[in-house]
């Protein structure tokens, strides 16, 4: 705060001059009011004194009232009554202070008249001029003055000896000299009048000065007041409204106030019934102590800001993990005043952060199963291939063929899971589009019964007509893995029904599964009345490789499921009550348009399906393979389907041996894996679309598909192929490639 | 004009105020200054007792203004160096009834403490006072050592009013020597009843 100069506070004249007026008239009105008084008073005495000294006038034995009583009671009551009218009716102007001073001139006359003239009388001619000087009014003193003498001049001329004593040969010259004593006195008088308005105005001057310097000083006080308040109320504000919980207590841990946000966390409606019910900090801290010593003495010995994450009681009687942050609060000379404190909620984090952990552990996961899946496709793709070529083979004896369809078969179990793992890792080929969920259900029903068996019975319902934009297949994969769950879950028997519908899922529904997006969706609800799922499963039911089915089971199912339905940019809900039944809800998007046709396309072929001769073709095919296996089942394969290849080991190799054997002209097709060493297959393909733009390729990978279309690679020439493979599906892959019809 | 004319009518109070003082103190001093009738002072009644000069005060007892003749009678006394002679005080006092109520006046204490040479007598009726032709309360007559009148009349400027005056000279100049010959006027109560019953 800066000090003000001390020229602000300093008057203006008109301001001085204001004030120094206003003053003196108040002092004068209330001289008048005095005088008010004193005039009637003196007029009692004039009549206590006619009365005392000359109440009769004798003529012989016969009396009469003196004439002085008469004079006392009636002149004395003109003169003291009408002036103190005046004054009584607020005509307290300056005519009305020269008739009182007129009248106590008159009044001093009376009473030395009353005193047989005493000359001790005359001293009330002098207290009278005193009594005027304080009005501070020179004129007024002097009128006062004048009537002395006027008084002393007429009574020289026409009464000299009622003055002088004597007649008087000079009755100006002898009036002056009876009047110079009171002329003395005037002249001391107004001087004192003189010096005493200019101390009046010194004392307006000062007055106002510190008036200016008061209302200045008031105004910083007020402002400064205002600035307070607005930031107490600021803080209140913030204290009020803030977020997360705060409190404050004292250095034995009572709680001396809580903001809203502290009392809602931990289950109370409003602040005031929080403290009317928990008085202290360790009421609520049920954190196992670290220590024996308490946590707010830790905080107090070692003073600063000290953060902890502890469990606080709830009013419901359960514990919430919160994050309590602490300040320690002292005065400036080092006493310890209190704590103040923060407190957060994190509940919600913990959950996040358990989530976080779970999506970390199923990433791991999905990395390590994609990887043993890619692994495992190339080493399939060369037993599926070869055990083909085997079989297909003439001259393989008849018991050799046999036990290599066995290695055939266990090598499609192994297709399978692998596909499971690629479809948990949501690695597996994806092609979304419009279909009726209904027709879909629909057309699973049989094979649904048949998986179920007779003891469970299937119940369909359907309330909707909008089509799920999602694979087709995958979504088969789903609905079966969740019919086998249910199915597994009622041993003795039960009811499963699918329904179909349509939901709308809200942000807050979005806020709490964290995937999906608000919108409007198609629901696939499957419930059973089966055993239920307890509390602990349900936290793990969807991680890979649980189960709680025994050996038997790959633990993978669930997992498969909601890789799929998030990888559809679903969700899935589950809600379960043992002994009740389970119900899984899985949200799909709607699709924008409806589906182009109803019937579902299979990706792959089984080998039932197909036969390497429908898919014979000829010319030269540039392969590209890394693996060493894979490239020679290949070449086999290709080999027997009728091509001329030409191999390589990777991009690199097979684009110089492209240029080196001609090109376009030379190559009917590229058959290329997509991931080698030194350059993939998508690379090599951009090279050779830059050379031949129209040359027909197909990717292969035990991987997936989805690096290819990730990239948009897949034009209208470029296919995919998914290791492992038969035989015939690449034959299939080929002549469509080449645009060969079916033989 | 209006406004004239109001402002007139707004000071009338005052003016008529001022009027009533001015008028008040007017009857008061010509009160004051009348002088009350005098006797015969041209044929003064000789002292029957020739003991030197004398002067005599005749006195109402109950005349207030007759205090400032006394007052006066005492500064001339004591002006008038050379005077030698006797003091007599005669108090009038009612012819009949009691008297003892007039005797005890203030005024006749007063002169109790006057000192030597003086003597009061009471006067009932004033009569001894009107052989004189006193009839006003502080009529003083003064004779020399030879009987002969030197001062008749008031020594007061006027009622009840101390201080120098003309009378108050007149009587210390006849002590002196020099008689006075016209009477002085007097101020104060009449000595006898004037409208007396019958």
């Amino acid at each position: 705060m800066t000090t003000p100069d001390k020229h602000a506070f300093s008057p203006s004249e008109e301001q001085v001059n204001a004030r120094y007026l206003s003053t003196l008239e108040q002092s004068r009105d209330t001289h008048s009011q005095i005088f008010a008084r004193i005039l009637p008073l003196q007029w009692i005495a004039c009549v206590i004194i006619a009365a005392t000294i000359s109440p009769r006038t004798w003529d012989g034995i016969q009396s009469s009232i003196h004439p002085h009583l008469i004079a006392a009671i009636f002149l004395g009551a003109i003169i003291s009554l009408y002036p103190s009218y005046l004054v009584w009716r607020k005509r307290r102007g300056t005519s009305t202070r020269y008739i009182i001073a007129i009248a106590q001139m008159l009044m001093s006359a009376l009473i030395i008249h009353l005193f047989g003239g005493r000359i001790e009388a005359h001293f009330h001619i002098f207290a009278s001029l005193a009594l005027i000087a304080f009005y501070r009014d020179n004129k007024i003193l002097f009128l006062s003055a004048t009537i002395v003498f006027l008084d002393h001049v007429l009574r020289g001329v026409f009464w000299p000896q009622s003055v002088f004593g004597v007649d008087e040969q000079w009755p100006m010259l002898r009036a002056f000299e009876h009047t110079i004593w009171a002329t003395l006195e005037v002249i001391v008088l107004a001087v004192s009048i003189r010096r005493s308005l200019k101390e009046m105005r010194g004392i307006a001057e000062r007055q106002i000065t510190l008036e200016n310097a008061e209302k200045l000083l008031e105004k910083t006080v007020a402002e400064r007041t205002r600035e307070l308040r607005t930031s107490e109320k600021k803080a209140r504000d913030r204290f009020e409204n803030a977020v997360i919980g705060l409190y404050h207590c004292d250095t034995e841990g009572r709680l001396r106030s809580v903001n809203p946000e502290m009392a809602r966390m931990l289950g109370y409606e409003t602040s005031e019934e929080f403290l009317a019910e928990i008085k202290t900090i360790d009421q609520i801290d049920s954190s196992a102590p670290a220590t024996d010593e308490r946590w707010i003495d830790r905080v107090l010995s070692r003073r600063g800001y000290r953060q902890r994450d502890s469990l606080w009681r709830h009013k419901n009687g359960n514990t919430i993990p919160v994050r309590e942050s602490t300040k320690v609060i002292a005065s400036d000379g080092g006493t310890l005043l209190g704590i103040e404190g923060s407190v957060e909620d994190m509940t919600e984090f913990k959950e996040l952060e358990q989530r976080y952990l779970q999506s970390q552990k199923v990433q791991a996961l999905g990395q390590l199963t994609t990887g043993i899946a890619h692994d495992f496709n190339n080493i399939l793709t060369s037993i599926v291939g070869f055990s083909e070529l085997i079989i297909s083979a003439p001259d393989t004896p008849e018991n050799v063929r046999h036990q290599v369809k066995d290695i055939h078969t266990s090598a499609g179990h192994a297709t399978r899971l692998t596909a499971q793992l690629l479809a948990f890792s949501r690695k597996q080929t994806f092609q979304p589009e419009a279909f009726l969920l209904t027709t879909k259900v629909n057309e699973m029903s049989n094979m649904i019964s048949q998986l179920i068996g007779e003891e469970i019975q299937l119940k369909l319902h359907s309330t909707t007509e909008e089509a799920a934009y999602a694979d087709p297949a995958q979504i088969q994969q789903v609905i079966l893995n969740l019919a086998v769950n249910a199915r597994d879950a009622m041993p003795d028997g039960g009811v499963l029904t699918l329904e179909i519908d349509t939901a709308h899922l809200d942000q807050d529904f979005i806020s709490h599964c964290g995937t999906a997006t608000a919108g409007h969706y198609t629901v696939l609800t499957v419930s059973d009345t089966g055993t239920g799922i307890s509390d602990e499963e349900k936290e793990r039911i969807f991680e890979p490789f649980f189960t709680t089915k025994g050996p038997a089971s790959t633990g993978l199912g669930l997992a498969t499921c909601i890789g799929i339905v998030k990888h559809s940019n679903g969700h899935i809900t589950l809600s379960s009550e043992p002994g009740v039944g389970t119900i899984f809800r899985v949200y799909l998007p709607v699709a924008e348009n409806k589906p182009q046709h109803t019937t579902t396309t299979t990706t792959q072929c089984s080998l039932a399906e197909l036969n390497q001769d429908t898919w014979h073709g000829g010319g030269t095919i540039l392969l590209a393979e890394d693996e060493e296996m894979a490239r020679k089942l290949g070449v086999r394969a290709l080999t027997s389907l009728g091509y001329e290849v030409v191999e390589a080991i990777n991009g690199a190799d097979a684009l110089q041996k492209f240029l080196d054997r001609g090109g376009e002209d030379k190559f009917e097709l590229v058959f290329t894996d997509v991931r080698m060493p030194i350059m993939g297959g998508v690379e090599l393909a951009q090279r050779l679309k830059e050379i031949s733009p129209n040359l027909p390729i197909i990717y292969s990978s035990g991987y997936t598909g989805e690096a290819i279309t990730n990239t948009d690679q897949l034009s209208d020439s470029s296919y995919f192929l998914q290791k492992p493979y038969s035989i015939e599906l690449l034959g299939k892959r080929i002549t469509e490639a080449l645009g060969i019809p079916a033989a | 004009m209006g406004d004239r004319k109001s402002k007139w009518l707004a000071h009338l109070p005052t003016v008529i105020w001022a009027a009533l003082c001015f008028s008040g103190f007017s009857i008061l001093a010509l009160y004051a200054n009348s002088p009350s009738p005098q006797g015969n002072a041209a044929s003064p009644v000789p002292d029957s007792s020739n003991d030197g000069a004398r002067v005599t005060m005749f006195l109402h007892p109950k005349c207030v203004c007759s205090r400032a003749s006394i007052d006066e009678l005492k500064a001339a006394i004591q002006q008038a160096d050379q005077y030698r002679g006797t003091l007599h005080f005669y108090i009038t006092v009612p012819e009949s009834g009691s008297t003892e109520e007039w005797k005890k006046e203030p005024l006749v204490t007063q002169l109790k403490h006057w000192g030597h040479n003086s003597t009061i007598h009471f006067d009932p009726g004033g009569k001894h006072a009107e052989k004189h032709g006193a009839l006003t309360s502080g009529h003083v007559v003064a004779h020399d050592s030879e009987g002969k009148l030197i001062f008749t009349g008031g020594i007061t400027a006027s009622r009840g009013h101390r201080g120098e005056n003309p009378g108050r000279l007149a009587l210390t100049i006849a002590l002196e020597g020099i008689p006075h010959k016209a009477p002085s006027p007097v101020y104060g109560c009449g000595l006898q009843t004037t409208n007396a019953p019958n």
